[in-house]
């Protein structure tokens, strides 16, 4: 059973804070009962799972700090058996370490659950990944408690010749590295008038001026005149993939696969010929917004010189559609379960989701998971009340980003911005443990600032009922693949007479799933082995037009197959076409004499 | 006064170096030495002799190397830097003179050969590069300086797996220019079960070719029925033959001949430098840098941040290839051309019948080449050879490579040893047909007389790479007195080779350890109060002010090629000044002035 780790609990159990100047008692964070794990926490939970007969431990590599990049392989039924594989993946941005008892979570319904657990893990392999950057998720069991995208290879940001001397530090000893507003006339930034607490840029050309520059907390460590300009771990696991990789970019690694997760990942679907899906939980989407699409491709151009334009992230049209099933089942879910999802980018560059996608013609199911609403929740006032219309008094809960017309406001041609209509939620909600207020404090070098804003992974980790949400809802959508697998099957193998023991053999080839045979991608990336229909003979018989193996290349809900071919042979007993694909394995049928030959 | 100095180079041998002479292209040549020439005179024979007019198999290469290391001890070693898919082993060979620097000091230039593995002579290019120096070093002043001052990492085979089923099974001049990792290149499930076949076992792969009277696209040559000549398109006539193609049989049943044969990818299509899926370039593999090969040369060359010059070699054409290898990628900065056309322009003298090429616009475009990632990642000048080209053998136009003339060389030349005559073979399916052809060591190799010419003039090429490596020195200082007893200090830093000590490219990217120039003063309340790059002679006060440490500047632009850079410091006080440049890609220097 999964551990629900109180934050407060677990930032006493991690020892005193790294701060290099004195403070007052760090303020009590509030309980933030999310369910995350740390590492040892998390091989714990998948040795538990694993026990189970219907699970099998799966290691796929190890990070750049060797730290084991460890899942589960779930199934039910015969483990050899040949079906198609879907792939869980969490953690891929190392600051989302809250996904991993996501996916966890999921593992565990699927080994319970004896319905729609049981029907998935008879009609598919599913492959889970829980923690695919162990290296970043270490940082969120630290103190002082600082976001990581990635804790890959070092970067020299500001070329000086040393790479990640000057990082953020925890200067007033909070436990927590957040941001410094520092008095100059030439910074850019002002307090929002709608919430002071929030920053907004001034607008010189309306006679604004800054007030403050917005720098990360920390020192000048290398002597450079700059703060916290060089961190340490620049590269990030999910920007270091092949498809749309950017070079010379901090995040994204030195080239593409030199981060060991992500190149450990690359192999264990290379390795996996049989994945039909991914799905990864992450900050990516594919589902709730369509993600942009373009034409599927008119041909597949040669073998050396093929089409000569690389792909733009886009989703081929064909797949699109597929895509867009799976998105509606989604929001119904997220409808039945009263989640409020959000859309975003789909295939960020050089992330794992766009190779997977881009470069294997694998289908990748994402949805952004949760983002900090930028209103406050509506207060739901009781039927009767609503019958008498009465003036209610307006509290904080009622504070929105889209401040009512007959509400006083500042005097000012700006609207609030989103951090203000976010930190009317956090007020709404009693999340206020994500916002520390700005407080003065006496840089050593800067004079006097104020240290505050958002905290630490305050905008990605979702409340706990979202939590339990997002995790019903993704179960619900994995449970729903069973019903959308590639299933292709010989419909139907006749042979008619036409005299002098000829005969014409035809066989029809369907795929009536939602997910194609292969994909629209894989067809263009030349990743998927086309199915092999192959026509057995009886003794003594002769193929006389036609092939004894035939290439199927797509069999999806719009494209089925027809074969047929000429044989002679006295008798008919033993002519059967065998249809063999990598995701499926092999089916058969033996020849029936069509009714009007008889 | 100034003392300066290469810091950690000692030589070996101290030679007596003369005046310098000033060559074409502006490169300063010291002038050679007289202690017995190049060896191959009577008066002076190779420690080490090897047969430059045989090509060998991985494990040769390997011996040969170990002969020259053997026989100048401290000059040559090799590391195991990785294996290839059936295990050989990758050496990469690191040549330098012995001293108080290691090579990896030293500035350097990577080498290697045959990353298509029917590409070979590039691995006796390798060789050859040692062969000189190492002979040369101690008899010939230039030599011996760059062998003292720079280092050579020499991978001979990066495909050896390649290479030696090109020496050790029947092939094509083209086949075996993958690695052998198995793929299923006609995607049917089985992988590299429908190669070519060498019907007869003579070790040869050649053409096929039956007679159809009547019914042919094409008709043996009147003079030399050897010749298949095609019928024109636009004829009616049908000729008496068909070619069918490489000899081979239909191993997988599918219709198809020799379409799955062993590997079935290109290495040098694999590196991150604009790398494309295989959709877009053939060859590339599902991810960059995927062989063991390719990452363990990406490794080797990444972890040695002094690699200033590279080369690689393949066949065939006679080019000199650079970079971009796309057109999409722009064309590179302006400094580095200087640099590379400097270097291409001398490769065409030296090297008759090449032409200093645009990969993408005067080839073809190419995807994740290695050298282009050399540079385009990396920020090495660096270029392709493809060696050898037909015209070699007909230097003076008479003969012209092709058809007729072809076989006349082969006849004449060869004594007839290249090509198979065509001769009958009952294929099973087919039936009747013939087999013949040129062999696989004619067309994109040198015959043996013209391989020790390539090799040299090649190698030739890689010293003139090499020896435009930057070399920085300190040039006369200037020291201003400035009112309230401050000194301005301006201090020249000069590269007088070719290439820069920080590409542009290295540069515009961020690519590598920035230079770095630093001050250390000696005297009592010494101060370096501030540092600049001044710009105006007549304004001395002109001065550009860096920012931060003013002991301590880093030169992200470096010093360019034949080139220098001055920096002016502000001090107060001090009796001596040290002044340190270091970088990547050149020797460390350091100077001390009087103040």
């Amino acid at each position: 059973m999964m551990m629900l780790i109180a934050l407060p609990a677990l930032l006493a159990s991690l020892g005193s804070v790294s701060a290099t100047v004195a403070s007052p008692t760090p303020p009590e964070p509030a309980p933030l009962q999310l369910p995350l794990l740390d590492q040892d926490e998390l091989s714990a939970a998948l040795a538990r799972l694993g026990a189970s007969p219907n699970a099998e431990p799966i290691r796929i590599g190890h990070s750049r700090a060797g730290v084991p990049i460890d899942g589960l392989r779930l199934f039910a039924g015969d483990p050899d058996a040949a079906r198609p594989a879907i792939l869980l993946v969490a953690n891929l941005d190392g600051s989302r370490v809250f996904t991993t008892s996501l996916a966890l979570d999921l593992a565990r319904r699927l080994l319970e659950d004896e319905a729609a657990g049981r029907t998935l893990l008879e009609r598919a392999d599913v492959f889970v990944v829980p923690r695919l950057d162990p290296d970043a998720a270490a940082a969120r069991f630290l103190l002082p408690l600082h976001e990581r995208l990635g804790d890959g290879l070092d970067r020299d940001t500001d070329r000086d010749g040393v790479a990640g001397e000057d990082g953020p530090t925890d200067i007033d000893g909070d436990g927590m590295v957040t941001m410094m507003r520092v008095p100059d006339p030439d910074g850019a930034w002002i307090a929002d008038p709608f919430d002071a607490r929030a920053n907004v840029e001034a607008d010189t050309t309306r006679g604004e001026r800054g007030m403050w520059k917005l720098m990360v907390e920390g020192f000048d460590q290398d002597g450079d005149d700059r703060v916290a300009e060089d961190w340490t771990g620049d590269g990030a696991v999910n920007r270091n993939f092949p498809a749309g990789f950017v070079e010379h970019d901090g995040e994204a690694g030195l080239f593409p696969g030199d981060e060991p997760g992500a190149r450990a990942l690359m192999e264990f679907v290379l390795a996996h010929p049989r994945l039909v899906a991914v799905m990864t939980l992450d900050g990516q989407d594919t589902l709730v917004d369509a993600p942009e699409k373009t034409d599927d491709p008119s041909s597949g151009g040669g073998r050396f010189f093929g089409p000569r334009t690389a792909p733009d992230g886009k989703v081929l049209a064909s797949d699109a559609a597929v895509l867009a099933d799976f998105g509606r089942t989604l929001k119904d879910l997220a409808k039945q379960h009263e989640l409020e999802l959000s859309g975003g980018a789909a295939h960020l560059g050089g992330s794992f989701q766009r190779w997977a996608y881009e470069h294997r013609g694998i289908l990748t199911l994402d949805c952004s998971l949760w983002t900090m609403p930028t209103k406050a929740p509506k207060v739901e006032q009781p039927e009767a009340e609503a019958e008498e219309p009465e003036p209610v008094e307006e509290g904080p809960e009622a504070a929105t980003a889209d401040h009512d017309e007959t509400e006083e406001g500042p005097d000012t041609w700006r609207e609030a911005s989103d951090d203000v209509g976010r930190l009317a939620w956090v007020d709404a909600t009693g999340e206020d443990h994500r916002f520390i207020d700005w407080t003065p404090f006496d840089h050593p070098t800067l004079g006097p600032v104020e240290i505050g804003g958002w905290a630490p992974y305050a905008h990605l980790e979702p409340p706990v009922d979202v939590h339990q949400k997002l995790a019903d809802v993704h179960y619900g959508l994995l449970c729903s693949l069973a019903n959308s697998l590639p299933s292709p099957a010989i419909v139907s193998l006749t042979a008619e007479h036409l005299g002098k023991d000829l005969w014409r053999v035809e066989a029809r080839l369907e795929n009536d799933a939602v997910m194609p045979l292969p994909t629209r991608a894989a067809s263009r990336a030349r990743t998927a082995t086309p199915a092999r229909a192959n026509l057995v003979l009886p003794d003594g018989a002769h193929l006389i037009a036609g092939e004894l193996r035939t290439l199927v290349r797509r069999l999806d809900r719009d494209n089925p197959s027809e074969l047929s071919w000429l044989v002679h042979t006295k008798q008919l007993d033993g002519l059967a076409l065998e249809l063999v694909n990598d995701i499926t394995g092999r089916t058969a049928r033996y020849a029936e004499v069509k009714e009007e030959s008889r | 006064m100034i003392r300066s100095q290469a810091l950690g180079l000692t030589a070996v041998l101290s030679l007596c170096l003369t005046t310098a002479a000033q060559d074409p292209s502006g490169v300063t040549i010291p002038p050679g030495d007289s202690d017995g020439g190049f060896p191959g005179l009577a008066n002076r024979a190779p420690k080490v002799e090897i047969p430059w007019n045989r090509l060998v198999d991985t494990a040769e290469l390997y011996a040969r190397m170990d002969r020259l290391a053997e026989a100048y001890p401290g000059f040559l070693g090799y590391e195991v830097i990785g294996h290839s898919v059936e295990g050989r082993e990758l050496r990469v060979y690191t040549l330098t003179a012995p001293g108080e620097l290691e090579g990896d000091a030293k500035p350097a230039m990577w080498i290697d050969g045959n990353i298509h593995g029917n590409e070979v002579q590039g691995g006796e290019a390798v060789v050859y590069t040692a062969w000189y120096l190492l002979e040369n070093y101690g008899h010939n002043a230039r030599v011996t300086d760059l062998v003292d001052r720079a280092a050579f990492y020499l991978l001979p085979s990066l495909n050896p797996d390649g290479r030696d089923s090109w020496f050790h099974e029947a092939h094509t001049a083209s086949s075996s220019r993958s690695g052998v990792q198995p793929v299923d290149s006609d995607r049917d499930g089985a992988f590299d079960e429908d190669g070519p076949n060498d019907l007869d076992g003579d070790g040869s792969i050649v053409q096929m070719r039956k007679h159809v009277p009547g019914e042919g696209t094409h008709r043996l040559d009147e003079d030399d029925p050897r010749i298949m000549v095609p019928m024109p398109r636009d004829s009616r006539e049908k000729g008496d033959w068909i070619l069918l193609g490489s000899e081979g049989i239909d191993d997988d049943g599918d219709g198809r001949f020799n379409e799955d044969g062993r590997g079935g990818y290109d290495m040098n299509r694999s590196w991150p430098s604009y790398w494309m899926p295989e959709h877009i370039q053939f060859g590339a593999g599902p991810y960059p840098l995927y062989w063991p090969e390719t990452r363990s040369v990406a490794r080797f060359v990444m972890e040695h941040p002094n690699v200033a010059a590279f080369q690689t070699f393949h066949n065939s054409g006679g080019m000199i290839l650079r970079g971009p290898g796309t057109e999409s990628f722009g064309e590179y900065p302006r400094a580095d051309l200087a640099v590379f056309d400097a270097l291409g322009q001398d490769g065409e003298k030296l090297l008759p019948f090449y032409n200093y090429m645009i990969i993408w616009k005067d080839l073809y475009s190419v995807y994740g080449g290695e050298a282009t990632w050399a540079y385009e990642s990396l920020g090495i000048i660096s270029f392709t050879n493809e060696l050898w080209t037909g015209d070699r053998m007909n230097p003076d136009g008479r003969l012209t490579g092709r058809g007729e003339d072809r076989h006349w060389s082969d006849d004449h030349l060869l004594m007839g040893a290249g090509f198979v005559d065509w001769h009958p073979f009952d294929h099973p399916f087919y039936g009747e047909i013939e087999l013949g052809g040129f062999r696989k060591d004619v067309g994109r190799v040198p015959p043996s007389f013209l391989i020790e010419e390539m090799l040299h003039r090649n190698a030739l090429f890689n010293i003139r790479h090499a020896e435009a490596m930057p070399r920085v020195e300190f040039l006369e200082h200037k020291t201003t007195e400035l009112p309230g007893g401050l000194v301005a200090l301006d201090v020249t830093v000069s590269n007088r080779s070719t290439i820069p000590t920080r590409t542009a490219q290295a540069a515009a990217k961020g690519i590598g350890v920035p230079d770095r120039l630093t001050i250390a003063l000696a005297g009592r309340d010494a101060q370096v109060l501030a540092a600049g790059y001044p710009g105006d002679r007549w304004h001395p006060e002109r001065i550009a002010l860096i920012d931060g440490d003013p002991t301590s500047i880093a030169l992200e632009r470096g010093v360019p090629g034949e080139g220098d850079v001055t920096l002016r410091w502000i001090l107060s006080g001090g009796s001596e000044a040290t002044i340190r440049w270091t970088g990547e890609k050149a020797l460390d220097v350091e100077t001390t002035i009087e103040l």
